[in-house]
């Protein structure tokens, strides 16, 4: 089992259960944040809970997920450019829209 | 003032009409986009509108705020249906009133374009033996 702190284990889906690297080092000290992803329309499929390093930008977590979508919102705006994601931001994947 | 309406109640040309009258304003207008059938040669049975509810709300507000600057004065409402909808039933209800009709049509028109545009929400057509995501060309 890989630690957050590792290199490489950007992104990892967010368990509630202990791990041994959680064990040895606290999840309060390691600098972190929790994002939810949700996906709609053509995308549509649960939510998403991911764990990123502190730091992690809207790109870092494109390339984690595996969508077509041209545009993404953080919160209820569309993001402009390569925002830094904070902890508790909920991301949308934002396919092409029909409305209308 | 600005109404934004996003929901599975039937859309209503009157309520719309109501929702921006006013004294010192004399032209209204008013877009309603409906269900056609056929779309691109097929027949529609029923089309499902599905969106991010509190981002529709969001971003049709910043809209019609959008328009309120360009084209000062009057009131803004935008409706959008979410849900299954058949041909005929209308999906969309834009209206402005602006003191003159020029105005109310332009203040239309961006207003509808940009909601096409910029509104998070889905559309899956369903025809005869089949469905599809539809996106808007714009």
């Amino acid at each position: 089992m890989r630690c957050e702190t590792e290199p490489g284990n950007l992104g990892r889906e967010f368990t509630s259960a202990l791990e041994p690297c959680q064990q040895t080092r606290p999840e309060s000290i390691i600098p972190r944040v929790k994002v939810v992803v949700q996906f709609f329309g053509p995308e549509r499929r649960p939510p998403r809970t991911l764990v990123l390093p502190d730091g992690a930008t809207l790109a870092d977590l494109r390339k984690l997920l595996d969508v077509k979508a041209v545009r993404f919102a953080v919160g209820t705006d569309y993001a402009a450019g390569n925002p830094k994601l904070r902890d508790g931001d909920v991301v949308s994947v934002i396919p092409p829209v029909g409305g209308g | 003032m600005i109404t934004v309406d996003i929901g599975r109640r039937k859309l209503s040309v009157d309520r719309a009409f109501r929702a921006i009258v006013r004294d010192d304003c004399g032209g209204v207008a008013i877009f309603a986009g409906t269900v056609r059938s056929p779309n691109e040669d097929r027949a529609v049975l029923k089309i499902s509108y599905t969106g991010f509810t509190a981002m529709i709300k969001t971003e049709l507000a910043k809209i019609a705020r959008e328009a309120a600057k360009k084209w000062p004065r009057g009131c803004t409402y935008l409706a959008h249906r979410l849900g299954t909808l058949k041909p005929g039933e209308p999906s969309v209800i834009v209206a402005v009133s602006r003191p003159h009709r020029a105005e109310a049509f332009d203040a239309c028109r961006y207003l509808i374009e940009q909601l096409k545009k910029r509104a998070p929400i889905w559309k899956e057509e369903f025809h005869r033996g089949g469905r599809r995501w539809v996106a808007n060309k714009c």
